[in-house]
């Protein structure tokens, strides 16, 4: 029984790893822009196609990976650049553009059923291999999923805090009026930070699918979590994502073992509802990537 | 001399545009009405049925329908329902208002699309057959007279599948089914037929595209199952179910809804699946000509092998050109008259052939097949 339960929670901290990177792009943007972005988790899908499709034509799968990230990332910056920035100085760019992603995730996933058809696709396993810790099972695939997750929010922590562009896109997250004022590319900051929220989204995208399979849905199973997500945590607070990620996912994996699986996702509501009712600032409250008021 | 030339060319010209006119206009239009989805999540499941009834269509269309010596062809016009009742009404509205004359309709991918349209067809008075609803409320009761269905129901293959299980002595077993109509309506007939049979289940049910199949196997496994049934319609969870299977190195005996099909064991290798279970009218090795050849052609057509919607849906597409050709006329009663009482040969799907019975379900027997890790195929279950 014991191991049964921690074999669900190691099993759920793979999950947890894609959950973060699908949630931590949300997040960025909104802090960045208060768009609500439901073409979001689009970007995992798009990701994770481009790659699937290359890893099929016998690309390696850490080219494939860095091309579906890059392919993600670019898409975002197309995004930013002429369909969200044309809205958000609009009073009514709150609504105007959680319209138009709501379109966009549409005409994402469609064109891609068109493009790319319905069967799933799978990579080829770049790590095989079975790590047997006594009565547990860790495979290579699933270590690699949570190391990679570790190392990039490591690298985005290091960026947002240390280097200029980070500071940039903080004072762009915490008063976008001042930062032009003091002289910060406000657009440029903008559509680069879209572009690594997307890009991040692409890259928890090739993972799933390196986990699971690659299909025209992949994206908007994860669109749900990863609004639950971003809120759960406190607006803009990056390593919050992180660690509620791996909660969600932990604590999803051990309700299914624990109970019939179709109370997962309603006990995972409930921890949400329960969260923004006790705590609406979120578990871990607000990050730096949000807007001081002024 | 030259003007005479130009006269001849015109006259040659005229008579073969009369020709080309006069052979096109002798092949007239059987109006066919087709909901099925054509966007969403459930595509997965659609594209071998779409797929397989353009091909059948393809192949009817270039030999024509015969009718009282004239030529017929299917002009099929699609109307989306994404496996959505509401959505599923209103394609069916659409179709039953656009599609003029209406001569039938095939409809209804999903258990729950199939009943939402059902009444709309009854009192448009429209011949239509089902290829893929697996649910036994769209046909019948008696006095339905219009609508058929060409899929076997639940009750034939559980019945079969649990005497086989309890041939083997199993007691308990664990049921890891997706939550949605399908999954739902094949664990209650299921429940049914295992009470009936002593064997005891536990249910675990699954959102649907759930992918992360492990706390459901470990649980099973605490329960200590004598086996394992599987009840989904999508190949990304049936993948993802077998990989965590082999990964957490489960042994306990699989079975499988008839939705477990060789397009499986193509994605996860056929090691992991050797021995599983499932009753089903489809059997891609069966050596018929007919079997082969569709095989054969969608395979190399599609690069994919026919999913479970597949077989069905073509021979849906045959069934209605047989039933207009021993019908002799496009009109509704004749033509479902024609289904009510004729034995039709079935090209690909069951044992090749198929009577409907007066509640419009098509009669043909299942069998219980095994995943074969020797010989890549599913063989008849020992």
């Amino acid at each position: 029984m014991l191991s049964a339960l921690l074999q669900s929670a190691i099993d759920g901290l793979a999950l947890g790893a894609v959950y973060a990177l699908a949630a931590s792009g949300l997040g960025i943007v909104f802090g960045l822009f208060r768009v609500i972005n439901f073409a979001h988790t689009q970007y995992m899908m798009i990701g994770a196609i481009a790659a699937v499709a290359l890893d099929a034509m016998g690309v390696p799968y850490f080219i494939a990976l860095a091309a579906g990230v890059l392919v993600s990332a670019l898409l975002g910056a197309i995004t930013e650049r002429w369909l969200v920035r044309p809205l958000i100085d609009l009073p009514t760019a709150q609504v105007n553009t959680l319209f138009l992603t709501l379109g966009l995730a549409l005409v994402l996933e469609n064109g891609a059923l068109i493009i790319h058809g319905s069967q799933p696709h799978y990579f080829n396993l770049p790590v095989t291999g079975i790590f047997d810790v006594g009565p547990l099972v860790i495979t290579a695939d699933r270590l690699m999923t949570v190391v990679m997750a570790i190392v990039v929010f490591g690298v985005l922590y290091l960026l947002v805090t240390y280097s200029r562009f980070g500071k940039s896109v903080l004072a762009t997250a915490q008063n976008p009026e001042a930062a032009q004022v003091i002289g910060i590319p406000v657009n440029a900051v903008r559509l680069v930070a879209f572009a690594i929220g997307c890009g991040l989204a692409g890259l928890g995208g090739v993972l799933w699918g390196m986990l699971y399979s690659v299909t025209h849905v992949t994206g908007a199973q994860f669109l749900v979590i990863s609004f639950v997500l971003v809120v759960m945590s406190g607006p803009g607070n990056i390593t919050g994502i992180l660690l509620c990620s791996a909660i969600l996912g932990v604590s999803e994996n051990i309700a299914g073992f624990l109970f019939d699986p179709k109370w997962q996702r309603v006990l995972v509501m409930l921890l949400f509802i329960l969260v923004i009712v006790r705590r609406p600032q979120g578990l871990f409250g607000p990050g730096r990537f949000t807007r001081i008021s002024t | 001399m030259k003007m005479n030339k130009v006269r001849l060319f015109g006259a040659l010209v005229g008579a073969v545009a009369l020709a080309t006119t006069s052979a096109f206009a002798q092949v007239k239009d059987i109006n066919v009405a087709l909901i099925i989805p054509q966007s969403g999540p459930v595509m997965v499941n659609v594209q071998p049925a779409q797929y397989s009834i353009d091909m059948a269509v393809e192949e009817i269309n270039a030999k024509g329908i015969t009718i009282k010596g004239e030529k017929y062809r299917f002009n099929v016009k699609a109307f989306n329902e994404e496996c959505t009742p509401n959505l599923a009404i209103n394609a069916a509205r659409a179709a039953l208002d656009q599609v003029k004359p209406l001569h039938v309709v095939w409809a209804a991918m999903c258990s729950s699309t199939a009943v939402a349209i059902r009444q709309l067809l009854i009192d448009a008075k429209v011949v239509a057959i089902n290829p893929t609803s697996g649910t036994s409320r769209f046909v019948g009761p008696t006095g339905n007279p219009y609508l058929f269905k060409t899929k076997e129901e639940f009750e034939w293959r559980t019945r079969d599948l649990v005497a086989y299980l309890k041939g083997k002595g199993y007691k308990r077993g664990a049921v890891i089914a997706v939550n949605s109509d399908w999954g739902n309506e094949a664990v209650k007939v299921l429940q049914k037929h295992a009470a009936q049979s002593q064997i005891e289940l536990r249910v675990l049910n699954y959102d649907e595209r759930n992918e992360e199949f492990s706390p459901m196997l470990l649980q099973a496994r605490e329960y200590k199952a004598d086996f394992i049934f599987q009840a989904s319609q999508a190949l990304d969870e049936q993948v993802a179910f077998l990989r965590a299977y082999q990964r957490l190195g489960i042994k306990i005996p699989l079975a499988g809804e008839s939705t477990w099909t060789d397009d499986v064991p193509i994605k996860t290798g056929w090691d992991v699946i050797n021995g599983m279970v499932t009753a089903t009218a489809w059997l891609p090795g069966n050596p018929r000509p007919e079997v082969q050849a569709y095989v054969k052609k969608y395979t190399q057509r599609f690069k994919a092998v026919p999913g479970f919607n597949g077989p069905g849906a073509y021979d849906m597409v045959h069934i209605t050109a047989q039933a207009f050709e021993k019908a002799g006329s496009l009109d509704t009663e004749a033509l479902r008259k024609v289904l009510r009482t004729t034995t039709f040969t079935n090209q690909v799907y069951a044992d090749g052939t198929i009577r409907f019975d007066d509640d419009g379900q098509a009669q043909f027997p299942v069998m219980v097949t095994a995943f074969d890790a020797k010989t890549k195929s599913r063989v008849l279950a020992k």
